[in-house]
């Protein structure tokens, strides 16, 4: 039965030399003198990678989430005002972190407080933080909660298309 | 009802889509899930593998509407204020906010967390009053409350086909609000023991063995218990299967 959602049967389903669906084409690589965009931050130091992902309770768009898409946000997206960030618990626990502890999250741009929520389904060596939240109007249901993604990264060059590639950026995780 | 999981996508627009039908309240900060009142709430978990094996679901939760042995819900049979009772020819556990004052041992003795207590009056902000259905009652602080599968639409639905001289309900005349919502079609509602509706067919519920599933893919949350509930799932991943009934590793396989 399991068969229809894993296993033998996607084998074939999608055409990329890691037989699994891909986020990006490998392909780019064979183009001449093409490097792919390095994540703003010093690696030594902003030990992790910061990326935004979108819940679906989650309007990240310029108009925030009304009230009642706020209150159905899991509590392991938002707990009270503090947002939850997502990290591999192999990767939380190197850094001394424990599930639901306060942390300082900075990147080269900006910092603030968030809880710390071990997820096993983030890569290690990635932090997550959900996009749309870190409002400062609209609603007292959605202003002055959690962090805004924006706020803490900055884009870089594409060097191949020379677009800005905001999708990311190095940070720390550190205990309050 | 049957819930398919294998389509669920954890949107909670059935969570948003139930708040607005029935009349919940929320608050400046409802991130405390036991003080927050939700008549449906939508869990994720996964299958407790690490990266990179790591599988998740989303369970979207409603009234679970026990009939217990004979309509013996755990709530209905703790109430000393017979607020609650086991409609036998509706299979819908109802919750009469008037007689309630607020003891909670339905709370206390309901499996799922579906009963929530009002801990304050609810205040909807300014304007948004006009928006409440007028078919739901407003539930002042002190009283527990829970999913009613929109039982006010089963009524207005019975007192059309009565005015139309039909004593039956045709399937679509009653719907719940959050099985109409679903974007994905992943909640199907009906009659379960009528033949001719899709829940039936999905189901195939057996009778003569507490309403088990003959559906290999169905299970129900904590069947064990005897809670003989109304919602079932669909799942083809035997992990989520398996979740429902939360099985220690010594004892049988979900089928």
């Amino acid at each position: 039965m399991d068969d229809e959602v894993s296993g033998s049967n996607w084998a074939d389903a999608f055409g990329t030399d890691s037989a699994q669906f891909e986020f990006s084409n490998n392909r780019i690589d064979a183009l001449p003198d093409y490097t792919p965009p390095v994540a703003q931050g010093d690696e030594s130091f902003y030990q992790l990678l910061l990326v935004p992902y979108d819940s679906m309770r989650l309007a990240s768009g310029y108009v925030g989430s009304p009230p009642f898409l706020i209150k159905a946000l899991d509590d392991t997206i938002l707990k009270g005002n503090d947002v939850l960030v997502e990290v591999n618990p192999a990767t939380a626990k190197k850094l001394g972190l424990s599930n639901g502890q306060f942390a300082t999250l900075s990147t080269p741009i900006g910092s603030g407080r968030v809880k710390v929520y071990f997820f096993d389904g983030i890569m290690p060596g990635v932090v997550a933080i959900p996009r749309g939240l870190g409002h400062t109007g609209e609603n007292k249901f959605l202003a002055g909660k959690g962090l805004n993604y924006n706020a803490l990264s900055a884009p870089v060059e594409d060097p191949a298309s020379g677009l800005d590639a905001a999708w990311g950026i190095r940070a720390k995780l550190a205990k309050v | 009802m049957v819930i398919d999981l294998d389509k669920c996508v954890g949107c909670g627009t059935c969570m948003v889509a139930c708040m607005a039908e029935n009349n919940v309240p929320f608050r400046e900060d409802d991130t405390d899930k036991l003080l927050s009142v939700a008549w449906m709430r939508v869990y994720r978990f996964t299958n407790g593998k690490p990266y990179p094996d790591t599988e998740e679901c989303y369970l979207p939760r409603p009234c679970q509407q026990c009939e217990g042995h004979a309509g013996h819900s755990p709530c209905v049979s703790v109430c000393p204020a017979t607020a609650t009772d086991y409609d036998l020819d509706t299979g819908i556990v109802s919750q009469i906010y008037t007689r309630c004052f607020g003891c909670r041992y339905c709370m206390a003795a309901c499996p799922y967390h579906v009963r929530q207590f009002n801990w304050w009056d609810p205040v909807w902000p300014d304007g948004m009053e006009k928006s409440l259905n007028p078919n739901v009652s407003v539930r002042m602080r002190g009283v527990v409350e829970k999913c009613s599968f929109c039982i006010h639409r089963y009524q207005l639905a019975k007192e059309k086909a009565y005015a139309a001289g039909r004593r039956e309900i045709a399937e679509d005349a009653y719907q719940t609000a959050c099985a109409q919502a679903c974007p994905a079609g992943a909640i199907t509602f009906g009659d379960l023991y009528n033949p001719k509706h899709a829940v039936h067919q999905l189901v195939k519920p057996d009778l003569k063995h507490g309403g088990n599933s003959k559906n290999p893919k169905a299970f129900r949350l904590l069947e064990r218990l005897g809670t003989n509930t109304k919602v079932y799932y669909l799942s083809s991943r035997e992990w989520v299967r398996r979740a429902g009934d939360n099985y220690l590793k010594k004892e049988g396989k979900a089928h």
